[in-house]
């Protein structure tokens, strides 16, 4: 089986300045993988990358050995790092809007968490709080059978109480067989559901373990040797 | 999946699109119960002419108004759902560059239609009044050896041009916003500034194309009394229609090729 | 109960002893089923692969056994449960000897004072 994401030597240039450079990177299936990286290491545009949203500079990428496209956008599931439903959508026309274009969106699923946070689905996005919104395009995206999820920074400039909830949503919703490459530069918060982590220093991949192997190895939290990599 | 994504397009226009022409259809028949049935033509003109005009200055206002909306919305739509953060989802659905122009496309060019009819509608209900069709009547035999036909032929080929060449606007709307999408900052200022070149380019080519097939010229010079307007704008919109064509079907092409191989969301 | 767990040391080590100590306190009775991968990784808001991991290391040192279709039990090998609660309790006491050397108190003072808390609890 091929893996579910395979980049070699990748690159993505704005004029002279390198977003990502000559990454290589295998994903397996099945794994939580933590994206790490504190702002503009290239998390969010090797992120586009995979969804199609940016073209390679240079270098090659494929989801389940095939070139982001038509095919690949059926099986990943993805949070942007920005909102990007309508504001004038009501909740439940996001629903529909999923329903019709994902084949294995679960409609029931979605609805269920939506009742479970009491949202209205006659509301219109534009009317939720932005922790709530934040919820409701979780709730979409997870409420997909894809084979890859990609969260853009899903725990970003949330309350406690709310991080919970979506490390519950995740861990509760993803297939087994599926993977999930979390974006984040609050990591702490989200080590423990990590098999596997990967930092990003200014477009470049510096590291590549699971977090067991960062603690047996270095004696401290991946939080901590973030830190240390990161020292400015 | 184009059925859907044409389907959602012409959703989010609905509101807005419906919203305008109904009142635009409105303003057309309150205009013609209040105003224009009220005129007598039999009078002396001076009775009558500054009301005619200020009708005339109205309802044109509100077509251009009712018709810059329709593009604006065809427009806005195109942009905001590919190139803004709701692209983030849209280039995501398991959808091709290439559908989501052809849907952009046809959901474009089905407002832009509907657009069309619904205004010349608006104009049949604000002037067919018998009134007006009495004094038409008087002056049929004059008009008509001019332009070649009844006056209602004459505006249903303009009406029908219009709806045919529609897609050529609706493309060069596109085309400007693509372009403007390929440079990093003021994406869209260089749109608009786009679209009023190419626009600019149509009228040059055209004027160009009418010299040189003597259309602007031959027919003014000769002094033949033959002068026929309906043939001159016939053969002025054949000319127009074959250029725009061929440039729209040039600028869907470099749009599609933006589409897939340019694509760069900030 | 919150699972605890510290940011130092291998996750799944942690796991282990925190399934170790309920097992030791009897929030899971000798041939009791054990929730699944799932819940158990849900509850302590870990990664399933890392709970799969403590329990397995759990099934290898014969604490936990699995059914092939039903799922994992507790032992009911009473032997290896009082090993297992043997063991833990030397775990502690070595390490509260080891802070008591530190604030300077022999083996023996230490005991002394283990005795007169003893009987001060008593009276």
């Amino acid at each position: 089986m091929k893996p579910i994401l395979e980049c070699r030597r990748l690159t993505k240039r704005y004029g002279s300045f390198f977003a990502l450079s000559d990454l290589t990177l295998t994903l397996e299936r099945g794994q939580i993988v933590g994206l790490l990286g504190p702002n503009g290491s290239g998390k969010t545009t090797l992120i586009k990358l995979i969804n199609g949203l940016l073209v390679p500079t240079d270098g090659y990428i494929a989801v389940d050995g095939c070139a982001p496209g038509v095919e690949t956008k059926k099986i990943v599931s993805y949070l942007p790092d920005q909102d990007c439903l309508g504001d004038q959508m009501r909740v439940r026309e996001a629903v529909s809007l999923y329903t019709d274009f994902y084949s294995d969106f679960s409609t029931e699923r979605a609805k269920k968490m939506l009742d479970a946070l009491e949202i209205d689905g006659s509301l219109r996005l534009g009317a939720l709080s932005k922790g709530t919104k934040e919820k409701v395009q979780l709730i979409l995206v997870m409420s997909r059978d894809a084979r890859l999820y990609v969260l853009d920074e899903p725990i970003g400039g949330v309350d406690p109480a709310a991080r919970d909830y979506i490390l519950r949503t995740i861990l509760t919703n993803y297939n087994e067989e599926a993977t999930v490459l979390i974006s984040t530069h609050l990591i702490s918060d989200i080590e423990n559901v990590l098999d596997h982590v990967l930092f990003l220093k200014e477009g470049r991949l510096v590291m590549n373990e699971t977090v067991d192997e960062i603690r047996t190895r270095y004696g401290k939290s991946v939080d901590a040797l973030f830190r240390e990599v990161f020292r400015c | 999946m184009l059925g859907k994504l044409i389907k959602y397009d012409l959703k989010y226009s609905a509101r807005i699109f419906l919203l305008v022409h109904g009142v635009f259809l409105l303003a057309c028949i309150f205009m013609r119960l209040l105003f224009m049935n009220r005129i007598d033509f039999e009078a002396p003109a001076e009775k009558y002419i500054t009301l005619i005009t200020l009708i005339m200055v109205v309802a044109v206002f509100l077509l251009s108004a009712v018709t810059i909306t329709t593009a604006l919305l065809i427009a806005l739509r195109f942009y905001r759902n590919l190139f803004s953060r709701e692209g983030y989802l849209s280039w995501t659905l398991p959808a091709s560059s290439s559908e989501h122009l052809l849907a952009k496309f046809i959901s474009g060019y089905l407002i832009m239609a509907a657009d069309i009819l619904l205004v010349a509608a608006g104009l049949v209900i604000l002037l067919t009044g018998r009134n007006i069709v009495d004094a038409y009547r008087q002056a049929a035999p004059e008009l008509e050896p001019l332009i070649g036909s009844t006056l209602g032929v004459y505006a249903g080929k303009m009406v029908l041009f219009s709806i045919l060449f529609g897609f050529a606007s609706v493309v060069q709307i596109y085309f400007s916003i693509a372009l403007g999408q390929l440079f990093a900052d003021h994406r869209v200022l260089l749109a608009i500034t786009f679209y009023f070149l190419t626009t600019v380019i149509v009228q040059i080519l055209s004027s160009v194309l009418a010299v040189i097939t003597g259309l602007s010229s031959g027919w003014f010079v000769s002094d033949n009394a033959a002068f026929n307007l309906g043939q001159y704008t016939d053969s002025l919109y054949l000319i127009m229609g074959v250029l725009m064509a061929i440039l729209a079907v040039a600028e869907y092409i470099a749009t599609n090729y933006i589409m897939k191989r340019k694509i760069n969301l900030i | 109960m919150p699972w605890d767990l510290d940011n130092e040391r291998p996750i799944y080590l942690q796991l282990m002893e925190r399934i170790q100590q309920d097992i030791v306190s009897g929030v899971y009775k000798p041939g009791d089923k054990i929730p699944s991968v799932r819940d158990l990784a849900l509850d302590a808001a870990v990664n399933p692969n890392t709970m799969q991991k403590a329990l397995s290391e759990l099934e290898r040192s014969g604490l936990v056994y699995s059914q092939r279709t039903s799922g994992r039990f507790i032992t009911e090998d009473a032997g290896m449960l009082k090993e297992l609660k043997r063991k833990l309790a030397s775990e502690h006491i070595q390490t509260f000897f080891q802070k008591m050397r530190q604030l300077g108190f022999s083996d023996n003072e230490t005991l002394n004072i283990i005795q007169e808390v003893i009987k001060g609890e008593n009276v």
